[in-house]
């Protein structure tokens, strides 16, 4: 027995399978549709016996059985199709051709000696070897005795040696990991890192690992994104394999360049990249590394000429904008108040440079909240329709207006017009209202009717974005840190030419 | 009888450490023997089906009455059996499995001992489920807490350090292939990225690496971490410290401390060092892990003050634990190679060492200690001989062997590796002169113990076989010396032991053991002279060969036969040099023809045999024809020399020389008809010897098969086994071949713990199965009666048979060898499935006869009876 180890478990398989054969032949009805379906299982059974099995004469006899079983279910598959069943009857003739072949072959081998093969033999198997008699084949397959199988095919592969390919030569070993840290315009990146559309940014990758595959002389680094590749393009990044690798280590610099097509709106998402590293294989193939360090990249593409945000007010819409871009940079978690904030700040932005432009508010020197409350409520409807109420209870108080859930609490400054003491005063309230609702940011406008003895200035100072300190440890160390939009409109304001009378009688009182 | 074995421990003559530990094993041996008697009669109480079965054993046994050897526990309604020589570790396992719910149990007397050792292990087995139970529940909380905490530090932490604590999350996961993966993950990101471990991920890290879980996977993080992150210095210390202090994986943290380089304070605080020693281990015969960072921690606290790491290996080489003394043998030899004056430090610890017991299983301290010393001897080779010469008059016999074998160690190839010189340059120069000169001494010093002198002998013939030429210049010294012992007619006198008050001196038995021990010492010493002065004699025969050809030929036969005979052999050595056989031969045919001595006759065959054994030529026709000629000579040591040469040289042979040898050896068959084992040679010798002519091999298998059945097992598995191998299933002999396989498998038994692929049964069925069907059929009568035979008692090897009958399609005798194997098994619970399984393949044998006779539905109503296997 070539090759074979008695083996009592393999033997008894082949009585069950014997066994199984029998029943199954038993039971077939060659006039039947669907027998031939039977038949599959069976074979498959033999020939994975077949298969742990050495090479021995018991072996040749079930060798002839699988062969009948084919020729066999060939046979009840041609007339299957024959009848209207599916399938490809030339193909399975051609097939059946084939196993008739072998099965004479085989069986013309096999009782060579025996008086009875030919006669079996032209019993069985039709002269021009194109199909069977079943009825026959189906009482020799059911008379022939099929041996044990006593031996089973030793295992020579000793010692035990696996028969590896590129890849798995790889797995064996300890799995690569690379450092990957990105530059953009020769900066460190930072998250989101803001860009404008249409310009050409230098995109530059640092790459440091300490084992390169010997099978491959390529790293390649590619970005991964869900962004329509028609929006943006990126160079291709590769990294050849260092002639040398000194210390167990190896470095690498990976330009080029990256550009986006058109601006994001307030509302969008950031842009994801993954960083993807990957070691090209001569076959083609990649094998993929983790990638430490940048292996995500965070984009938002901001164009400061044509903001998202427009309340009619170039400038302050600009500056409004990058308040929110700020704002979103360092809370990703507000993006989702995003929807109902941004009217309301277009709306205030909207008032704010309205009134300042119209100086609306010059002479009111002494006005009081609720005579202001009213003032503001119903420029607010003007823009922002009927949702936007007044006075609703909330967080044990009553808030001054309220849109869509965005508190604005009005205020009115007497007697310090310093912007800081302004946000510090007026945010507190506003901001315990919004946090009841789980939002961070709320908003407030304040008419600063304290005397201007020194000119307006810019009024985008008057629109402050204030981190509120809240209630419960240190703010910086806070999920959901308080934030307030604080608006300062300016009331009691004195003629512009005011302040030149007062520089010329400054001046002569200098002088004398 | 026992009184027998203790007179042999009691002996007077000096004892090897191998006695002692012989001695130590027996009393050991007697105590389990002990043991054993008192668990088999606890367990044939407690239940009366338990069987218990000596299945090997061996003189102590049989002396002492006990139990001592390997048996077999079993009980027909248990499942599996059991065998060892440790009854008391087996048979409580036993019936913990087999005996705590069965429905079977039959008392036999008193029962509390199995039901104490029900008892225990149920407990055993209650604390140890629970002990898991909290060891998994507190590993499911840390691991929800770090992945709650690594959740959070993600959202607050940088872009770039995220992928960093995604791998922590992946460390302290339940997936081993997944922590794994992490671990090699995070070991690199901290070599190459060392700054992108937020703090969360470096708290994480340190905390865990004092946990004997996680340890393992946050060490070698942390050790790149050390090199790179000096803001961590100082927690990384306490870390790794307190690791080696809890032995928490200390071969790490001591990697952490390293990759610390200056920042660490040396020597280490004590309790460390010994830590850091004690952890390693070295019981290992072939590899084992190395302690590399353990080491240069030692070797660096060595530096600063020697005293600290010597101090704590003093006290373990004077353990009485072997192991613990290998072990610490282990970390001097690794601290040696760097500072070898370690090895001179301890030197008077590791020669104290040698005092304490020691046995030759696994790793011997003995050993471990003497390569110490040897490595100490190449750094400093004359205070290291000086003082081993100084301490050997006050040790034992044992010890002063093991001290003179550490001069043997000096030759070992590794050594000189070890030491970076070349073989023959250097090594030649002081260190292998001072050994050589040492054992000469040795050798010649008849006031040391016989044994002491031999493994000196071994010593010397080591270095004359790698280093001829650094005791070439005592060659006739040697050779004078070893003349002069052959002059003795007595072996020299005991040395007196210490006679204890009540020891019995006169004992006639002891002083007759004594006498015989002393002679076979006495000539095992002799023999291993002879052989220092032979591999001299092979590697340096132009040196010394006309001096022991002169000497030859001036001596004479009747009064220095012993001599005489030793430099014949030398001439048998010399003659392997091709230039030096012309001028041997003619004192060597001398020496063959010499018939003054039968003694010189059979030396001189023996050195033709070893001057041809690697030669492409044949010696001249007329010294084969002298050896043949030997084949007949009526003296055994004469003729058993000439068939044992010509055994291997058949090919020296012309075809009427063979016929004239193999009617030579063919005529000793009858003559050793009763010594099996040596017909056993003579058989393999005639195989050997015909094989050269075809012709002649039926002859000679003939002759072989004459003398089988010798009735001894292993001779005559052995010859027909080699028979099977000789001749072909095809060949005229084949049917005599196969008439004595079969009665061999037949007659004798399996061996059951030999892998039966491997054994010459299989060979001899793995041959039956090739034999012609003429034959088959002529043999079928003897055939079926030995599977029958062997059926009644192996089931299993009856299945060899059950094949061959089925392959020549004799279904009916493969069903009845089945048949017999399967009522063989009945009754026994732990046989049942290969019972069945042996049913069911009697059932297609059934079958398959029936469907030869063409009874298809008989054959399917058979089969139907198989059902598939129980998983």
């Amino acid at each position: 027995v070539k090759d074979g180890e008695l083996d009592i478990t393999h033997a008894h398989n082949s009585a069950v399978i014997v066994a199984g054969l029998h029943k199954t032949l038993g039971e077939i009805n060659l006039r039947e549709r669907g027998q031939a379906h039977q038949l599959t299982t069976l074979i498959e059974q033999i020939d994975k016996h077949l298969g742990e099995t050495a090479e021995s004469e018991e072996s040749r006899t079930w060798q002839i059985v699988s062969i009948g079983l084919r020729t066999l279910q060939s046979q009840l598959r041609c007339r299957e199709i024959a009848m209207g069943g599916n399938g490809e009857i030339l193909g399975e003739r051609e097939r059946l051709s084939v196993l008739c072949s072998e099965l004479r072959m085989q069986l013309s081998s096999f009782y060579a000696y025996s008086d009875s093969s030919t006669t079996l033999v032209e019993e069985v198997i039709e002269h021009n070897n194109r199909s069977v008699n079943s009825d026959r084949l189906l009482a020799f397959l059911r008379s022939v005795p099929m041996p044990i199988t006593y031996w089973r095919r030793k295992n020579t592969n000793y010692p035990f040696r696996r028969h590896s390919s590129e890849s798995e030569d790889i797995d064996a070993s300890i799995t690569p990991l690379v450092r990957v840290i990105a530059f953009i315009d020769g900066s460190p990146l930072v998250s989101p890192q803001l860009l404008q559309p249409q310009l050409s940014y230098s995109l530059k990758f640092v790459v440091r690992g300490i084992i390169w595959p010997n099978e491959s002389d390529k790293l390649k680094l590619d970005l991964l994104t869900t962004l329509p590749a028609s929006d943006y393009s990126v160079s291709d990044f590769m990294l050849q394999k260092p002639l040398k690798i000194e210390d167990n280590q190896y470095e690498g610099e990976l330009a080029g360049q990256i550009r986006f097509g058109t601006a994001q709106t307030l509302l969008s998402e950031n842009i994801s990249f993954v960083v993807r590293c990957a070691f090209q294989l001569p076959s083609g193939s990649h094998y993929e590394v983790p990638v430490i360090g940048h292996n995500q990249l965070e984009f938002r593409i901001v164009d400061p000429e044509r903001q998202s945000f427009m309340s009619g007010h170039r400038r302050l819409d600009q500056h409004v904008a990058g308040l929110l871009e700020k704002l979103r940079g360092e809370n990703p978690a507000i993006v989702d108040e995003m929807p109902d904030l941004i009217p309301v700040l277009e709306a205030l932005t909207n008032l704010h440079g309205t009134y300042a432009q119209g100086a609306v508010l010059k002479d009111a020197t002494k006005i009081r909240e609720r005579d202001f409350h009213p003032l503001v409520l119903r420029d607010l409807r003007f823009m922002l329709g009927k949702e936007v109420q007044e006075h609703p209870s909330q967080a044990g108080g009553y808030t001054d207006i309220r849109y869509r859930g965005v508190v604005i609490e009005l205020k009115v400054e007497g007697k310090n017009g310093d912007r800081t003491h302004i946000c510090q005063k007026y945010s507190k309230q506003a901001t315990q209202y919004e946090g009841v609702e789980a939002r961070q940011v709320s908003v407030v406008l304040v008419l600063d009717l304290t005397p201007k003895d020194e000119p307006l200035g810019d009024i985008r100072n008057d629109i402050l974005l204030y981190d509120v300190p809240t209630h419960g440890g240190k703010d910086n160390q806070k999920q959901y840190p308080s934030k307030a939009f604080v608006f300062v409109v300016n009331g009691n304001i004195q003629d512009p030419s005011a302040y030149s009378k007062k520089r010329s009688y400054r001046r002569r009182m200098s002088s004398k | 009888m026992i009184y027998t074995l203790f007179l042999v421990c009691e002996s007077t003559m000096a004892k090897g450490k191998l006695e002692e530990s012989f001695e130590r094993e027996n009393e050991r041996a007697i105590k389990l023997g002990i043991e054993n008697a008192e668990h088999i009669k606890n367990a044939k109480s407690w239940c009366k089906h338990f069987r218990a079965e000596m299945v090997s054993a061996g003189l102590l046994a049989q002396m002492s009455g006990l139990p001592i050897g390997s048996h077999a526990i079993s009980c027909q309604h248990a499942e599996g059996s059991s065998e060892s020589m440790n009854l008391p570790w087996i048979i409580p396992e036993f019936i913990v499995s087999n005996c705590a719910k069965c429905p079977h149990h039959v008392p036999n007397g008193d029962i509390s001992w199995g039901e104490r050792i029900i008892e225990k292990h149920n407990r055993q087995l209650q604390e140890r489920e629970e002990a898991e139970r909290a060891r998994q529940n507190q590993l499911e909380k840390l691991r929800d807490q770090i992945l709650e905490l690594s959740v959070q530090a993600k959202q607050s932490s940088e872009i770039d350090e995220r992928q960093i604590l995604i791998f922590i999350e992946g460390l302290f996961s339940g997936d081993e292939t997944k922590q794994k993966e992490c671990s090699e993950w995070l070991v690199q990101s901290a070599r190459i990225g060392a700054d992108l471990f937020s703090p969360f991920a470096i708290d994480i890290l340190l905390s865990q690496s004092r946990s004997q879980e996680f340890a393992s996977f946050c060490l070698p993080i942390c050790g790149e971490l050390a090199e790179r992150r000096t803001d961590l210095t100082s927690r990384l210390i306490e870390v790794a410290c307190t690791a080696i202090e809890h032995r928490i994986y200390p071969e790490l943290a001591a990697y952490v401390l390293l990759q610390l380089a200056d920042k660490m304070y040396y020597p280490l605080p004590d309790k460390l060092t010994v830590n850091l020693i004690d952890h390693q281990e070295y019981n290992w015969p072939i590899g084992g892990p190395k302690y590399p960072n353990s080491n240069e921690l030692l070797l660096r606290s060595f530096d600063a003050e020697p005293r600290s790491v010597a101090n704590p290996l003093r006290t373990l080489l004077q353990h009485d634990d072997k192991r613990v003394r290998v072990n610490a043998c282990g970390v001097i030899e690794t601290l040696q190679h760097a500072r070898p004056q370690i090895g001179l430090d301890l030197l008077p610890d590791l020669v104290a060492s040698l005092d304490l017991h020691d046995d030759p299983y696994e790793e011997s301290a003995d050993a471990r200690a003497g390569q110490c010393i040897a490595n100490a001897f190449w750094s400093n080779p004359t205070q290291v001989d000086e003082f081993l010469v100084s301490q050997i008059p006050n040790k034992r016999p044992a010890v002063q062997q093991e001290i003179v074998a550490v001069y043997r160690k000096l030759i070992r190839d590794d050594v000189e590796h070890q030491h970076g010189k070349s073989p023959l340059a250097e090594t030649t120069s002081l260190e292998l002169r001072i050994a050589a000169k040492r054992c000469l001494e040795f050798v010649k010093d008849d006031k040391l113990d016989l044994e002491v002198r031999r493994e000196a002998a071994e010593a010397l013939e080591a270095i004359s076989s790698k280093h001829p030429q650094t005791i070439l210049l005592h060659f006739d010294s040697l050779l004078g010396y070893y003349a002069l012992n052959c002059t003795l007619s007595e072996p020299p006198d005991l040395r007196l032991g210490i006679i204890l008050p009540n020891q019995s001196t006169s004992d006639p038995r002891l002083k007759q053991l004594d006498e015989i021990k002393r002679r076979q010492h006495w000539g095992f010493f002799k023999r291993k002279l002879l052989d220092v002065i032979k591999k001299l004699a092979e590697n340096e025969p132009a040196t010394v060969g006309e001096t022991v050809i002169r000497c030859f030929e001036g001596l004479d036969t009747k009064t220095n036969e012993d001599f005489k005979s030793a430099t014949v052999a030398l001439l048998g050595e010399i003659g392997k040099g091709y230039a030096f056989q012309p001028r041997v031969l003619p004192p060597l045919m001398k020496a063959l023809m010499d018939y003054e001595s039968q003694v010189i006759r059979a030396t001189a065959i023996r050195a033709v045999e070893e001057m041809y054994r690697h030669a492409q030529s044949a010696p001249p026709k007329n010294l084969v024809d002298i050896l043949i000629l030997h084949l007949n000579d009526r003296y055994v040591i004469v003729h058993k020399a000439a068939i044992r040469a010509l055994e291997w040289k058949g090919r020296w042979l012309s075809r009427s020389q063979t016929i004239e040898a193999l009617t030579g050896m063919i005529g000793w068959l009858n003559a050793y008809r009763n010594d099996p084992y040596y017909l056993d040679d003579l058989c393999q010798a005639i195989v050997q010897v015909a094989a050269h002519y075809p012709d002649l091999k039926n002859l000679a298998a003939k002759s072989v098969t004459r003398v089988l059945p010798t009735n001894e097992q292993l001779v005559d598995e052995k010859l027909v086994e080699s028979l099977t191998r000789y001749i072909q299933p095809d060949e005229p002999t084949a049917e005599a071949v196969a008439r004595h396989i079969v009665w061999c498998l037949g007659q004798y038994h399996r061996d059951r713990y030999q892998g039966s692929q491997f054994s010459e049964r299989a060979r001899m069925f793995e041959w039956l199965y090739q034999i012609p069907q003429a034959i088959y059929v002529r043999i079928k009568p003897v055939l079926i009666e030995a599977a029958k035979q062997i059926a009644v008692r192996d089931a299993f090897e009856s299945c060899f048979f059950a094949g061959l009958f089925a392959r020549r399609g004799d279904y009916a005798e493969e069903e009845n060898v089945l048949a017999v194997a399967a009522d063989s098994l009945s009754g026994e619970k732990r046989y049942h499935r290969f019972r069945k399984e042996l049913l069911d393949l009697r059932a297609v044998a059934a079958a398959n006869a029936q469907l030869n006779n063409g009874n298809i539905s008989t054959a399917q109503q058979l089969l139907s009876q198989i059902t598939e296997p129980e998983q």
